[in-house]
């Protein structure tokens, strides 16, 4: 085990070739024991599904497939530890005219395969390494690769990672879904040398995602259901496209950890097992296609069954500005002339609800001011995760208060952690009647109001994500009063 | 919680600095010296670039220099404009055994000139001194001016056997005057021994313009250079061959 391997597995090398479909060119370190299913897995998720033959800059996007590989040795001693189950991939696409090849394309990825979700730096990492030269450069494997066997272990914490002529620094936090990750804070970075990264931060941006959106308002319904961990599709039509947008959505509602399947890039050759179709056990899900055919497929598969019907969110390039509602009578939006809202041939549109939820007016105007604003600029992303977060936080402070009240002062765990006693929704809304709270919810009167906030909770403490929630909340704690004991041990024992 | 970049008593900066030259000058013997005052026979080749970092104290301030020490191998060149690019330095390493070792070093400034940031500090340094012989070096090149290295038969290197044959290749005069032709610092030394490691470190650091200087990345810059500082620069000519690490904090 080298420290290589404590940040990724390896560099994959894909080619398209016309006769037989995506091939493996290059795996770097050459010994990594792939499966073939996974190797396969790869190819095929590296590649866009549509042809474009105007596809002339990179793209840049990432995936998650099942590790299905028992022979690679997966170990990380300390946090952050990657994924037992899972592989993350972040990959770099490149269409070259060639007109020696039979489809007069050179189509070409460069990946990454690694345990751990850092697309960010694994993005800035590929395009670093494919910015000067060809896509598949083994010197450029060779060298990134003994570079980062002289990286320290990842670790909680701030790291100075040498890499091809310049320093990143990277952040990894202690948990995930900590919430914006990579916002630039009060203080301004002081970095003129050095990119700073942080570990959990989107691939994306809002400021690239938005001006695909069908509307602003539509925000609030995806927010409701990340929150209440729902599943939403999003088609686009490019694989980058998808998974920026899987990943700044993702980033919504954190702190909380969306507790279904999150699949930034999804294709035909997928194992949809993992999501609960063809044979798996049904998971709400969070995933990426460029395939309208792929969304047919998964819809009919969850018709029929108890499971609500995902919400699709459909980002296209639209001619006019992104308006602010949807227009229900109005399937274009205006100004279009291509059709803009039309779902996929054979798809039912359907205009999504928005239950509980009420919509911040102030905020969908600043955002609509900025989208009509000529030059492209990076206001928009701060703006939406900022109000976003603060939304969450609302949300969560009267469960924070509630459990903080509900601690059992006579109770103590050996480790000195203090204990909750056990929730009680009944319980916890009488408290929050009593209490108040500042998230508004949609009604028109208080009592409405009052009936949306409580069955809002209800359902949210009903769903997956209250519990991976409340799973990473009491470990932070733990840790956080481990780290105390240790700090305070020279005095206390005897 | 995990560090978070100790704050230096003197005004501190980081240089980026990066080694280039023909394989197996002992570019990564320089550096290995110069960091960890080691020295070791048949080094690795390196793959891609290794990187390190020392500190070098002057009298007023602290330099920490990034150190890039890229591999001399051909199929790694075309990975040299990453490694210069931003570079404050530069020390392009030659072999003294070895006259095609000089060209290829020439080539390297003058790709530097060209491509690298408009203000680099170059030295242009001839290593493994050890295997000279001390008397020759004064006689050799005097007749000669300069580009005599073509022709010269090249490969042999290292096989001279210390103190009594020299297998001295490249006059010191020779490198001396295109180095001052090309406005470069010069040095020869011997990562073996020792000898003028630290100071080709030192000189550089002294030579570091302080205008392109930055506060250390991260700090909130508040150790920022202060103005006015007239005894910045040691006197070069001070920096004699009296081993390594003198002026340097190790």
């Amino acid at each position: 085990m080298n420290n290589f391997q404590q940040w990724a597995v390896a560099f994959v090398v894909c080619n398209f070739n016309v006769d037989i479909g995506p091939e493996i060119e290059i795996v770097y370190p050459p010994n990594v024991p792939f499966s073939t299913s996974d190797l396969s897995a790869i190819c095929f998720n590296s590649f866009p599904e549509r042809q474009d033959s105007e596809t002339a800059e990179d793209l840049v996007f990432n995936f998650t497939i099942a590790n299905n590989s028992p022979d690679v040795s997966l170990e990380s001693p300390c946090a952050p530890h990657g994924s037992p189950t899972n592989f993350h991939g972040c990959c770099v696409f490149r269409q070259e005219l060639d007109h020696s090849m039979k489809r007069s394309f050179n189509q070409r990825s460069l990946v990454l395969i690694s345990t751990h979700e850092f697309p960010s730096l694994f993005a800035h990492m590929l395009k670093q390494m494919t910015v000067t030269g060809v896509i598949s450069d083994p010197a450029v494997l060779e060298a990134v690769y003994s570079q980062m066997v002289a990286w320290p272990t990842p670790s909680l914490g701030k790291h100075e990672l040498p890499f091809l002529g310049s320093m990143i620094t990277l952040e990894i936090a202690p948990h995930q879904s900590f919430p914006l990750q990579g916002l630039p804070g009060s203080i301004p970075f002081i970095s003129d040398k050095s990119t700073s990264i942080f570990a959990y931060q989107p691939l994306g941006s809002w400021n690239n995602v938005m001006s695909h959106m069908p509307c602003i308002s539509d925000l609030y319904i995806l927010y409701e259901k990340l929150l209440l961990c729902e599943s939403i599709i999003v088609l686009a039509k490019s694989p980058q496209l998808c998974s920026e947008a899987v990943s700044v959505l993702i980033d919504l509602v954190r702190p909380i950890p969306y507790a279904g399947e999150i699949k930034p890039y999804m294709t035909m050759q997928s194992d949809f097992r993992s999501i609960g179709i063809d044979g798996g056990t049904p998971h709400p899900f969070v995933i990426g296609i460029t395939n309208p055919f792929l969304l047919k497929r998964v819809l009919s598969a969850t018709e029929g069954t108890e499971r609500s019907r995902p919400h699709i969110l459909y980002l296209q390039d639209f001619d006019g500005a992104v308006p602010v509602k949807r227009h229900h009578s109005l399937h274009h939006r205006s100004g279009s002339g291509r059709g803009a809202l039309d779902m996929p041939a054979g798809i039912e549109s359907r205009s999504p609800s928005k239950r509980f939820v009420k919509s911040d007016h102030t905020i969908i105007r600043q955002i609509e001011t900025i989208l009509k604003e000529d030059s492209p600029n990076d206001q928009l992303g701060p703006l939406i995760r900022r109000h976003f977060a603060e939304l969450t936080a609302q949300f969560l402070a009267p469960i924070n208060r509630y459990l903080a009240t509900s601690i059992n002062p006579s109770v103590t765990t050996p480790g000195g952690n203090y204990r909750y006693a056990s929730f009680s929704i009944a319980d916890f809304l009488h408290n929050v009647a009593k209490h108040g709270s500042s998230f508004k919810c949609r009604g028109q009167g208080p009592i409405q109001r009052h009936r949306a906030r409580d069955a809002l909770y209800e359902v949210f403490c009903h769903s997956p994500n209250f519990y991976s929630w409340l799973d990473m909340k009491l470990g932070l704690e733990k840790e956080a009063s481990a780290g105390l004991l240790g700090a305070t041990s020279s005095l206390t024992t005897k | 919680m995990a560090d978070s970049g100790a704050t230096q008593p003197k005004p501190s900066s980081s240089v980026k600095l990066v080694l280039l030259g023909e394989a197996a000058v002992g570019k990564s013997s320089l550096v290995m010296r110069f960091v960890n005052n080691d020295f070791q026979e048949n080094k690795e080749p390196t793959i891609g670039a290794a990187f390190l970092t020392q500190k070098c104290t002057l009298p007023s301030r602290t330099i920490k220099f990034e150190i890039w020490d890229t591999a001399g191998q051909e199929r790694f060149a075309s990975l040299a404009p990453m490694y210069y690019r931003n570079a404050q330095a530069a020390l392009v390493v030659y072999d003294i055994t070895k006259s095609s070792s000089l060209t290829k070093a020439q080539h390297w400034v003058a790709e530097l000139q060209r491509q690298a940031s408009p203000g680099i500090v170059i030295a242009l340094v001839g290593n493994k001194a050890d295997l000279a012989n001390p008397e020759g070096e004064s006689g050799e090149g005097g007749g000669e001016v300069e580009e005599d290295v073509d022709g010269v038969v090249a490969g042999n290197e290292e096989e001279g056997e210390e103190g009594s044959g020299d297998a001295r290749k490249v006059p010191t005069k020779t490198a001396k005057a295109y180095a001052d032709e090309e406005g470069l610092l010069f040095f020869e030394t011997s990562a073996k021994t020792g000898m003028n490691v630290a100071d080709v470190f030192t000189a550089i650091a002294n030579a570091i313009p302080e205008t392109s200087l930055k506060g250390p990345r991260g700090v909130g810059g508040q150790s920022s250079l202060r103005e006015g500082q007239g005894d910045a620069r040691v006197n070069l000519g001070r920096a004699t061959a009296e081993g390594p690490k003198e002026g340097c904090a190790c």
